[in-house]
């Protein structure tokens, strides 16, 4: 008699629990759809041959689905310059994210899918919004190469202020790497990607401070082609301090090769702006910046002589970024970038507009 | 046998709660101390007022209605705490918002963030940035979080619609 007692007042419990519990639940199944994009003005002056190009760089739209609090599907597509043609230079379609998100706990979670390699805040944080220059950063191109997807497994939580990724992708094509453009174009980008060699991936950053975002992360790859095998490393460090009005933005990263010519990439810039809306109470966010970059693609090779001046880049930038809204930016930049070797300049003027929803 | 049911049954009454009662009291009692008395109930909305503030606040309800809850200390209300939700990339937040009586905000708390990254907006002292707002401050002035901007904004808003509904639960309440 008692057990059975005891048992109804479980079952009640469990009912009554399961009424209270379910006030609470504010999930519901949910499709959500949103997007970034950016039109860019390039003037680009070299050796007195200019070029000057209008384009909408990006169009990229999100779409996902919440099947549960737990179980989400999220997705972006982007096409680059207008519209895609074959044989075409220009013009680019790709799915960029595609995964199945689990989400068991803030300190532990699962993806399966297309993903982004957890590498540098730009790969990452990439909208329009969230940097200061009209094009990303060149260290977010040249040495950890922006946008950087793949298809893959990863794991991440959240937990005492740290956010962790970690990911086991496909891997890089060892054949397309190059001394000008380091890693880049060994990216696969998820087409029938050769998975005979796969990305080890870790991110850490540390969040727990207002305004602050500062971590590194690595990545590990015994990258392979069909003529080429080199194992790579690629360890960054970031940071990113936004306070009062202050942005100042920072990365570092060095890649080490084995088996080939190419030893080394590496390189870092450092961003400073300040919101001038702060002090004269202005509606729209107006950040003048200024931009220092220091990268080379070829940092160190076996054949050295003037491989390693030839991809040498230092760069000034000024700029402005005017935000009317926060998912809306206004901007403008100048630049002289010189490289090394024989120490040619080339000069950017650029103007863009961008936006997020 | 009748052990492993018992077990069982009580596991399952651990697991399914979701944690967002248990949750929110325990901040409230981190703000006020273990001896103080909670309440909380559903409050339906009025629908003229519902779509004023929205309109004023340009953002919707997460839903008809949200929760009150109530903190009392030998038998006086010692602060409201309105719980509500807003969107932000795909999946609610859940978050609460405790006044004091003379309307302004005591604290602010994200009780549930569901998405993988942004999670910094249930920083502590990044919601300290919005104690003692009234309907009189601005809360475009709370600094921005870098890569959640979508979070940051749905949250700013929403903390806007609960200032302008305080008045009127209030004075219901009380």
């Amino acid at each position: 008699m008692k057990w059975k007692t005891i048992l109804t007042l479980a079952v009640i419990l469990l009912i009554s629990s399961s009424h209270i519990n379910a006030q609470f639940d504010f999930f519901e199944k949910k499709v959500s759809i949103g997007g970034y994009g950016e039109m860019h003005y390039n003037y680009i002056e070299k050796n007195e041959d200019i070029s000057k190009t209008l384009t909408f760089h990006r169009f990229v739209l999100f779409f996902g689905y919440s099947f549960s609090e737990k179980w989400s599907f999220k997705s972006e597509v982007e096409i680059e310059h207008n519209y895609v043609r074959d044989g075409a230079k220009n013009g680019y379609l790709s799915l960029e994210q595609a995964f199945i998100d689990y989400h068991f706990k803030d300190y532990l979670g699962f993806q399966a899918g297309v993903l982004l390699v957890s590498s540098g805040l730009t790969n990452i944080y990439h909208e329009p919004t969230n940097f200061l220059s009209v094009e990303r950063p060149r260290y977010s191109r040249y040495i950890i190469p922006s946008t950087w997807f793949g298809n893959g497994f990863s794991m991440y939580g959240t937990k005492s202020g740290f956010e962790y990724k970690f990911n086991f992708m496909e891997g890089l094509n060892s054949d397309r790497f190059s001394l000008n453009k380091g890693i880049r174009n060994g990216r696969q980008k998820g087409s029938k990607a050769d998975a005979s060699a796969m990305i080890y991936n870790l991110m850490i950053n540390y969040v727990n401070i207002p305004g602050l975002n500062i971590g590194g992360s690595i990545v590990y790859n015994d990258a392979v082609g069909d003529t080429s095998n080199t194992p790579l490393t690629l360890i960054e460090v970031h940071a990113d301090f936004r306070k009062n009005g202050f942005i100042v933005i920072g990365e570092y990263g060095n890649i080490n090769y084995k088996n080939s010519n190419l030893e080394q990439s590496a390189g870092f810039y450092l961003d400073f702006g300040y919101d001038f809306a702060r002090i004269f109470n202005w509606e729209w966010q107006t950040i003048p910046f200024v931009r220092y970059t220091d990268f080379n693609t070829a940092a160190s090779t076996i054949n050295g002589g003037d491989e390693t001046k030839a991809n040498h880049h230092k760069a000034w930038m000024v700029g402005v970024s005017v935000l009317p809204l926060d998912s809306i930016v206004l901007k403008a930049d100048y630049s002289i970038d010189t490289v090394e070797l024989n120490s040619v300049n080339t000069t950017y003027f650029n103007l863009g507009i961008g936006y997020r929803f | 046998m009748k052990k492993i049911i018992l077990i069982i049954l009580l596991l399952s009454v651990l697991i399914s709660a979701n944690g967002i009662q248990e949750k929110t009291e325990s901040i409230i009692k981190n703000e006020f101390g273990e001896n103080v008395e909670i309440a909380f109930s559903k409050y339906h909305i009025p629908a003229k007022l519902k779509n004023e503030i929205e309109v004023a606040s340009k953002q919707r309800f997460f839903a008809e209605s949200l929760f009150v809850w109530l903190v009392t200390d030998k038998d006086s209300i010692i602060a409201i705490g309105l719980m509500d939700n807003v969107y932000g990339k795909a999946q609610p937040i859940t978050f609460l918002t405790i006044f004091s009586l003379d309307g302004s905000i005591y604290s602010n708390h994200v009780v549930k963030y569901r998405e993988e990254r942004g999670g910094q907006i249930a920083n502590k002292k990044w919601n300290k940035q919005f104690v003692g707002m009234d309907t009189k401050s601005d809360v475009n002035k709370v600094d921005a979080i870098s890569g959640a901007t979508i979070s940051v904004n749905s949250i700013k808003k929403g903390v806007r619609k609960l200032i302008l509904l305080y008045e009127t639960i209030e004075n219901e309440v009380k």
